[in-house]
Parts: structure tokens; sequence; C-alpha cells
């Protein structure tokens, strides 16, 4: 008795979303391998032990390229080489719409091959420590018709000629970080289709390029995320968050950028809807003054007067010294509870 | 007077009465239950299931009736379906023997049972991730039209992803 294809096609399935649809499969015969094929390079899994053989059957075989559609070269650290990662940009351009760069080997030839990969949809640069260009890197990715992910380098050149920057027209997701200047964050046009925002790591930003951008699309976010260090930001620049972002349903912060009046009534106002916030988490470098700069009355208070009334999981840094025992943490606890939420201390 | 049953009919002939409840498992069922009496089962009726044996049959709608009350995922997310563990029961309610096992499929493909389609060929997927090409073949009765040098070529060629 045999089973029809279309059921052996998602008993295969079945296999490879258990991640356990090897080669061999490959090999039972040619309608098993082009069944196989695809779902084995859609997605493949590369570490250092494996990439130069993958890189040896992509460079001889010019077909399998085009069955990839997601490349997540986190895990390939020192194996890399430039012109390889360009090369594997190139071979899989038709299909590929994820890409996750690799720390070390992402460099101008990578970059101007991004180019050509017209179905990229997230683009995530946030592990490369090679300098890049960003007047190069705009050049390649303006053309993307449909990139809304965008994660910047660490490390960047500083861009000048702003006029030149064209976004990406479906941007939703944009991670800042590396050598991004205030005079970016004011020229560069971010545009407001924005809606998830994160910084990190931006050794230069000040708080006047900072607010300024929020001021511009605060109202549209509905995630907002600033890791640790940005050292140029003052010791109460995230204060503001809740003012210039009314709309956000996320919020990441670092202890080390908000005061001690984060959560009071002037920074937390009320709006005339009840404010949608329901995730908050809450950060912290651990560096000195940071373990008594907040105190949980004022977030338990800013609860008790429904100023975060959807206000559902908070997630804080063990460094903030809040006492799970405490009256204000537990009054917190109970409330989050009866939300079907919670509150988690992490370490 | 009684609830009006559904009829289902084997291949063989075979009749079975059934509580609306049960039949409408199968959406292929449940929509011709609801097209052919928009006013809801006011008398007995038939359907013939033409491509299912009474053995087979008997098996589906035993699965059917224990799963009366149990409220499935939605269909729609196709990524959770694949990946959620077999339930305890449908795994030892489908220790049967393979040419079974292929039938219950085929019939729960044919009757759009998606829930007994998914433990099945789940049951299938856990039985065949450790065979070799040659026992896969034995199993899905296909006949190997590789030559011995390319199926050398193969292996050589996707030998970056035998370590995952």
């Amino acid at each position: 008795m045999k089973l029809p294809l279309e059921i052996i096609i998602y008993i295969l399935e079945i296999l490879h979303s258990w991640n356990k649809l090897k080669p061999k499969f490959l090999r039972v015969s040619k309608l098993f391998y082009l069944c196989v094929l695809p779902m084995i390079y859609r997605r493949p899994i590369l570490k250092s032990s494996n990439f130069f053989a993958f890189m040896d059957s992509i460079s001889s075989n010019k077909d399998l390229g085009s069955h990839i559609k997601e490349l997540d070269l986190s895990r390939i650290v020192h194996s890399g080489k430039n012109a390889s990662v360009a090369r594997l940009l190139k071979r899989t351009s038709k299909s590929l719409e994820l890409f996750i760069a690799p720390q070390s080997s992402f460099g101008f030839g990578p970059s101007i091959a991004l180019k050509n990969c017209k179905n990229l949809k997230v683009l995530d640069l946030s592990l490369v420590s090679e300098t890049l260009n960003l007047e190069e890197l705009f050049k390649s990715i303006s053309s993307l018709k449909d990139l809304y992910h965008l994660a910047f380098p660490r490390s960047s050149v500083e861009i000048t000629d702003f006029k030149g920057i064209v976004w990406p027209l479906k941007l939703s997701y944009l991670r800042l970080s590396g050598g991004i200047t205030d005079e970016f964050l004011m020229k560069s046009g971010v545009p407001d289709s924005v809606v998830h925002l994160e910084f990190a790591h931006c050794p230069t930003i000040s708080d006047i390029g900072f607010h300024h951008l929020l001021a511009k699309l605060g109202k549209n976010l509905i995630s907002l995320r600033v890791q640790y260090p940005m050292p140029g930001l003052r010791s109460n620049a995230l204060d503001l968050a809740f003012f210039y972002c009314p709309n956000l349903i996320s919020l990441e912060v670092t202890v080390d950028y908000i005061s001690s009046s984060f959560f009071d009534e002037q920074n937390l106002t009320y709006l005339d809807y009840p404010r949608p916030l329901k995730y908050l988490y809450i950060e912290s470098s651990g560096m000195l003054g940071t373990t008594t700069r907040l105190d949980p009355v004022d977030l338990a208070l800013a609860i008790s007067e429904s100023r975060l009334p959807h206000l559902k999981k908070v997630k804080c840094s063990a460094k903030l010294g809040w006492d799970p025992k405490s009256e204000y943490v537990s009054y917190i606890v109970d409330h989050l509870n009866d939300k079907d939420g919670g509150f988690y201390i992490g370490y | 007077m009684p609830e009006p049953k559904v009829i289902i009919i084997s291949s063989d002939d075979e009749k079975f009465p059934v509580d609306v409840k049960v039949a409408e498992k199968s959406i292929l069922m449940k929509k011709m239950i609801e097209d052919l009496n928009p006013d809801g089962l006011e008398e007995d009726f038939e359907i013939p299931t033409p491509n299912v044996r009474s053995t087979v049959l008997a098996k589906v709608i035993e699965w059917c009736t224990h799963h009366k009350n149990t409220v499935f995922p939605d269909d729609d997310d196709e990524d959770a379906r694949k990946s959620a563990p077999v339930d305890e029961w449908d795994k030892n309610f489908l220790k049967v023997d393979q040419e079974m096992l292929y039938e219950i499929i085929l019939a729960a493909n044919y009757l759009n049972i998606r829930p007994l389609m998914d433990s099945g060929c789940k049951i299938v997927a856990e039985m065949i991730r450790g065979k070799s090409p040659e026992e896969l073949r034995r199993t899905f009765n296909i006949v190997n039209d590789f030559s011995p040098e390319e199926e050398a070529a193969i292996r050589r060629e996707n030998e970056w992803a035998e370590d995952r």
C-alpha cells in the first residue's frame, strides 16, 4: 500500500519541524530529492563546523542557493571570509528573505551584494563588528521594497550626506546602533512607518538627538527598547519615554537612564484613553547608584492610580534591589497575577 | 422520539449509526449534513464512504467518538500543529500494523479529520526518522531510481547538513 505524495510531503514537513529531516531522505528516490531539497535548504543550520562544506556545495551547484530563504550566520565567528559571505548572498539573492550577518567577515563586499537580494524582508547586522560605511549600506538597501526589519551594525562610519538617504518603504522595525549621531537622528528622516524602535551601543547619541527622534516618531511606536550602554545619554534621558510614546505596548528601559521620577505623574501622565502598555522590562548595568534609583512604591502607585491600566507583565533586573517580599512589590505581584500576567526578577 | 442518527456506510456496505456530534468530527460529513439538512437533522441520514473499508471505518468512528468533546486548536497555525506532540490516547489507539495506519491516514484525509490525520502522520514520522534510505524505500514502497554514483554525489553535496 502506498501513501499519496501530498501525505508523504506532509510527513516530511513534520520531521523538518522537529529538526529531524536529515539529508539521507534526499537519497530515497528522485521524487524524494525534489521534495526534500527545498526543505533542507530553506533554513540551513550553519555553524563554524559545517560552514565550509556548505559553501563548497553552494559554490559547486548553483541551483542550491535558490532554495535558501533564511540565512543565519550568527554562529559563524571566525570561519567566514568577506568574499564567501558576498558569494553566498549572490547565490541566494533571488530567494533570500532573512539575513543575519556574522560577527566578522561582513564588510564592503557583502554590503554591496545585499543590493541584489530584492526579496529581503529582515536584515540583521547587529553582530557585525567590522566597520561598515552607512552611506554604502543605504545605497544597497534603499531599493529593497519588502524590507521591514533592519538592525544596524555595532560599528559604522558616520554618515554626512543625509539628503542622499532613502529608507526602505516598508520599514517597521529599526534597531539603531554604532556610529549613529544626533545629526543623523535629526536629519536622516527616519520614516513614520517605524513602530518598533531599539537603541543599543550608540556611543555618540545624546539627549538632544534621542528626544528629537522620540518627539517625531513616539506616537507611532508600539515598542521601544533602550539597551545599555548609551554613554551619551544623561541619567534621566528616558524619563520622557511615557510622554513621547503614549501608545507603547512594550517598553524596555535601563535604570541607568531613568530617574526616581520615572513613574511620577508628570512623566507617566493620564491620557484621554487607557494607556495600552502591557509589558515593562527594567534592566540595569549594576553601576554605582543604580541599585537605589528606582523605588517600587512609585510603580505600585502608578498601578493603583490606574495610570497603567493594561500592564500585565513586569520583568526587572535583580540589580534593581527590589525585594519580592516587600509590601509594594507584593502589591505589584498580586495586581499583575490578577491580570493573568506576572512579575519576574531576572538574574 | 430518539435523536436521528447519521448512518455511515463503508465501501463493503456495513452501516455504522452514530450521533451527529461524532460524525461532525469529519469536516466533509459536517458540511454534507449542513448542506443537505439546512433545518437540522429530522430523520436518519445516510453518508456513503466508498473509499473506506468497514474495519478502517470502525477505527475512525472509535476515534471520533473518543474525541467528540475535544476542542482542537485552530487549524490555521500549521507550524504549531506540526510540532505539537501526539496525544497519549491517540498514540495507543494508533498502535496498529502499518497497512491499517496508512488506511486510517487515508480515511482521515478523505473525510477531512485533520487532528486524526496529524496524529497518524506524526506516528509515521516517528517511525521513519531513524531509518536508512533503503528501509525508507520499503516503508513507502518506492523504487530507487538513482545510480550508485548519483547517490554518492548527493551524499557528498549535502554532508554539511548531517550533524544537526
